[in-house]
């Protein structure tokens, strides 16, 4: 049976006759099945809330990864620490999809507080490819990719990124995953990882969807401080935009050490490009090797501060009161943390401590600047950067078990740089190795989230023909 | 830069994490090699840059004096509680 | 032997909302907990936001206390675990503080101010059992938790606990002119002293509330570190903190884990650069302590000790001050009847000039009925008493006590009556003994209660005696 694609649905949905009732039970049910086969949610909502006027997103369905806050509906961001937490407001994205009709049908999988490549650290469940359930959905937005693969029903995910954790799953299910210009969404209500690296984006079967979400989603919020001030943008206006004569960048950094098949795909897809007019030229990008530890020094020093908060008093996991607090507190995050957690905070913590502190953390920050000078280089010449998104195909579970913790940050060596200068970028997929989807990675200059989907959008259409 | 346990251990405490003696010997291994990994960025010297607090300059966003009471339960989420009061563990 | 202090002052900044969030800062309104949000309770997803009028307030302080002020302003988190800080770190400012290399002048020296900064404060605890040590659990109120902070670090330059005093008194008056701090709230103003005594380590006495304590904290303090160096035994660096109940200073217990607050910038939030808005609070900038007493020597001709007591202790005694001189124009007794009288009343009953009933109008008119001769300065002072305590109108006072002002003919009457019962004093003046004269007067005054003016009861005895004669 052929799914019908959101654009189609929105065009009944608008109808006087649809029929809500008998859709969201079909949803539910939907929404069940694929939770027995693949485990993409951590909670599934039995009764959405229905919103009374139907707006741009008129009954959409909506799910949202377990690190934004949902009013109402337990979110633990993947960690045991959260059990049971259910915020008092709705995060500012969930607020904006719902004033447009959107229906919040679940919360999905993620690694612990987004830490991880490949959604297997979630305390609640993990998500399994739906392509080849041997595999991961890649991470840390896994359920979100997962569920967008899988759903029979017109579907949108709201997922987050904090260093490629929407362009990595989309890669390994064959989706399609936006991140954007740090600051264009509003993080109010994101739990945060690191709240100089999130990014709330969004993951779609096609382009057109996460350029539709995307625009009820981004836009100024005095609630957040890091939230950029600009107008409100139709990004689906820029699809139909021609593409000729734009120029991208080909970086050699982003090929060395990926599997020789992806590369050829991506290649493949970058004479697709070439056939749609689209000039290109290969660049070098020397900081490259240096984005993945400055990022994640930053991220880790960020997120020891953000965990520091989860000591079992005011919300979440809590144990009988005993001993004194730094007993209570140590015991509390020993119980409720898992282990990638616990090296991330420790790690995060040892980095920011006296004597280290200017050599890690201030270091990290000052790489962080040169590295999105030299981004800032390359895009007074060219449009977009295009390459790889991931260095490997999904892998099965165990393999990924068999990892070390570095050799499991390496994994992130091309989603990082762009997001540590918190570039806008999409991930499509661009051909098949082994069965198993390649994601091409289109990065582009702050706020020109417009350009790169216009590029994916003509990309898409030329490389279904 | 060798990871002595002590190390590890101390910080363990700053961050209120109990571990286990395992998982100490087990940390101690893992933040040699990832801090060696972290070191590569003594190998840039350019230092004369600003630090970049977030990847795009952002600034002056504030918010100006106004007051405004936000009804809810705050203790809705805990059992740790006493009255009107949050309940915590003793100080010593 | 050189005694060395230094001052680290923790001041609640006015202002209507929190530092980063909405909630009211009257918190002395509420109940426990209900002026919080998930903001200032650190829930997770919620998202700092600096309140600019806190800024432009620190930023005044900065100024009058001649700070170098640095061109943005950063926020720092500090990481430390404990029940009070809702996020187990406080959002603080650490690289660059707000105002750096500021100074405060004292009579005879300068204190050298070494920064200012701006931070959040932290929630009340309420320890359940007997005593910090020994509480089985703490009661948590985050209603303090998010109202804003200027936290003021002296550099070690005090050497004397007068010194701290005028220092604190000069300090409190300065940010009660700028209108930024409310002595009255509770907690307003905590101090955290380093204290050391040549020959011996540095000893922090932690989380002092109030003047007086500080007061009593460093004395008790210099006099233990002095007996000590003098027994021999060498004064250890440590922790301690002052014990209000025991009347002393009492060492910490060591702490299990020696903190590293591991700073980072606070990335929720973003750099405020200050050159716009300090050109906007040098607009806001008003007369401070020092030009005010200058200009009340020249302008009202009062001593400058009295324009000093006047000004440091209360500004709002001050501005009483100037309230009454706008109506009566005596300046001069004016400003001795409110640092004499007036102050040592309010001190008797332990309030402020902002705490009594005490009104311009009525104590003008005290004044005016001395001026008018309807009482006498000494009743005046005896008057004075009730009215600080109560604000009740002199005049009523007066009519209460049966002490109403006595006319002309009371006197005349009161005069005929002392001459007819004193036939004998009467003679010895007839017969040239001015001292008898003296006496009658006295007579008379204590008929009339000490109403009445002598001059003019003296005038009438010799008058009522003349008539006699003739
Ligand atoms: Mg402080
Ligand atoms: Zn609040």
């Amino acid at each position: 049976m052929k799914v019908r694609s959101v654009r189609e649905f929105l065009e009944e949905a608008k109808s006087e006759s649809f029929d809500l009732d008998g859709f969201l039970e079909k949803v539910v049910r939907s929404c069940k099945k694929i939770q027995e086969e693949y485990s993409p949610f951590i909670t599934i909502v039995e009764k959405p809330s229905k919103s009374k006027n139907r707006g741009k997103l008129p009954y959409l369905p909506i799910s949202v990864k377990d690190n934004i806050c949902t009013k109402g509906i337990q979110t633990t961001a993947g960690s045991k620490i959260l059990e049971g937490y259910i915020p008092p407001f709705d995060a500012t994205c969930v607020e904006n999809v719902l004033r447009e009709g959107g229906l919040i049908i679940g919360k999905t999988a993620m690694d612990e507080f987004g830490f991880g490549t490949f959604t297997t650290n979630c305390y609640y469940s993990i998500p399994k490819n739906p392509i080849d359930k041997r595999r991961v959905c890649g991470g840390s937005s896994g359920g979100a990719a997962c569920l967008t693969l899988a759903a029979d029903f017109p579907h949108i995910a709201i997922a987050q990124s904090t260093g490629g954790s929407i362009a990595c799953p989309s890669s390994f299910t064959g989706t399609v995953g936006l991140t954007p210009t740090y600051g264009l969404v509003s993080r109010f209500g994101l739990i945060d990882y690191a709240n100089s690296l999130d990014k709330i984006g969004c993951i779609g079967k096609e382009v057109y969807d996460v350029a539709l979400l995307l625009s009820i989603i981004a836009g100024y919020d005095e609630k957040d401080s890091t939230s950029i001030n600009k107008e409100k943008t139709d990004y689906t206006k820029f699809l139909e935009e021609n593409v000729k004569g734009l120029k991208v960048a080909i970086p050699r950094e982003y090929f060395e050490g990926v599997d020789q098949e992806i590369s050829q795909r991506v290649w493949d897809g970058i004479k697709i490009l070439e056939r749609i007019g689209i000039e290109y030229e290969e660049v070098s990008l020397p900081l490259t090797r240096y984005a993945l530890p400055s990022y994640y020094i930053i991220a880790m020093a960020e997120a020891s501060t953000n965990l520091a908060k989860f000591c079992g008093l005011r919300y979440g996991l809590s144990l009988e009161l005993k001993g004194n607090f730094n007993e209570y507190f140590s015991e509390v995050r020993e119980v409720g943390f898992g282990e990638e957690a616990k090296r991330r905070v420790m790690l995060g913590t040892f980095v920011r401590m006296a004597g280290y502190r200017d050599a890690y953390y201030l270091k990290a920050l000052k790489v962080r600047k040169l590295i999105i000078n030299e981004f800032k280089k390359v895009f007074s010449k060219f449009d977009a950067i295009v390459a790889p998104t991931m260095p490997i195909v999904a892998p099965r579970f165990e393999d990924v078990e068999k990892l070390e913790p570095v050799e499991v940050y390496m994994m992130d060596v091309l989603t990082v740089p762009p997001e540590l200068a918190g570039l806008p970028n999409i991930s499509i997929p661009c051909g098949y190795v082994r069965n198993l989807p390649v994601g091409m990675h289109l990065i582009g200059d702050h706020f020109q989230e417009g350009k790169i989907l216009k590029i994916a959008y003509n990309f898409e259409r030329e490389w279904r023909k | 830069m060798k990871i002595e346990k002590t190390t590890v251990e101390h910080v363990s405490k700053l961050a209120r994490i109990k571990i286990s003696e395992e998982e100490i010997e087990k940390f101690a291994n893992q933040f040699e090699s990832i801090l060696k990994f972290f070191s590569m960025i003594d190998e840039i010297k350019e230092t004369d840059v600003e630090p970049a607090f977030q990847p795009i300059e952002i600034k002056n966003s504030y918010r100006e004096d106004e007051a405004k009471k936000f009804e809810w339960d705050p203790l809705s989420n805990t059992k740790h509680k006493e009255g009107e009061y949050f309940k915590g563990p003793r100080v010593v | 032997m050189n005694v060395k202090i230094g001052l680290e002052i923790h001041c609640r900044i006015e202002t209507k909302s929190k530092m980063f969030c909405s909630c009211p800062s009257d918190v002395e309104k509420a109940r426990p907990n209900e002026f919080t949000c998930p903001i200032c309770l650190g829930f997770p997803g919620s998202k700092p936001k600096a309140n600019i009028e806190a800024i432009k307030k620190a930023l005044m302080i900065a100024k009058a206390l001649n700070c170098k002020i640095s061109e943005v302003v950063l926020f720092s988190r500090k990481s430390y675990f404990y029940c009070d800080l809702a996020k187990n770190y406080q959002i603080s400012q650490f690289e660059m503080p707000l105002g750096r290399n500021g100074y405060v002048e004292l009579s005879n020296k300068k204190i050298r101010i070494k920064e200012i900064h701006i931070e959040e404060d932290p929630a009340k605890l309420v320890h359940v059992g007997k005593s910090i040590n020994e509480a089985e659990y703490v009661l948590i109120d985050y209603n303090r938790s998010g109202i804003p902070l200027v936290e003021i670090v002296t550099e070690p330059d005090f050497s004397s606990t007068k010194e701290v005093r005028e220092f604190l008194s000069k300090l409190s008056s300065i940010l009660e002119h700028l209108g930024v701090y409310d002595p009255m709230k509770e907690a307003s103003m905590r101090v955290d002293a380093n204290v050391s005594i040549e020959g011996g380590e540095r000893i922090e006495i932690k989380n002092i509330t109030g003047f007086a304590n500080v007061e009593k904290a460093l004395s008790y303090e210099i006099a233990r570190q002095y007996s000590l160096i003098k027994t021999g035994v060498k004064v250890e660096r440590e922790t301690r903190h002052w014990d209000e109940k025991m009347k002393a200073t009492v060492s910490l217990r060591k702490k299990e884990v020696e903190e590293d607050y591991g700073y980072i910038f606070d990335p929720d939030l973003v750099k405020i650069e200050t050159t716009g808005l300090i050109k906007e609070i040098e607009n806001r900038m008003p007369e401070l302590p020092d030009e005010r007493i200058k200009r009340f020597v020249r302008d009202y001709g009062i001593l400058e000790e009295q324009a000093k007591v006047i000004i440091l202790v209360d500004k709002k005694l001050a501005d009483f001050f100037e309230e009454c001189a706008k109506i009566y124009k005596d300046y001069r007794k004016l400003a001795r009847w409110v640092v004499v009288d007036l102050l040592k009343c309010l001190n008797w009953n332990n309030i402020r000039i902002g705490q009594s009933k005490v009104e311009k109008e009525k104590f003008v008119k005290l004044l005016e009925m001395i001026d008018r001769k309807v009482i006498t300065e000494r009743l005046a002072k005896e008057i004075i008493k009730e009215f600080v305590a109560t604000g009740k109108d002199p005049e009523k006072i007066v009519e209460e006590k049966g002490l109403q002002p006595v006319g002309k003919e009371d006197i005349e009457n009161v005069v005929e009556l002392v001459l007819k019962e004193n036939q004998k004093a009467v003679e010895d003046y007839m017969n040239g003994n001015e001292v008898a004269l003296n006496f009658l007067v006295g007579v008379a005054l204590k008929k009339l209660k000490t109403r009445g003016d002598p001059k003019l009861i003296k005038s009438l005895l010799i008058e009522k005696i003349k008539s006699l004669n003739s």
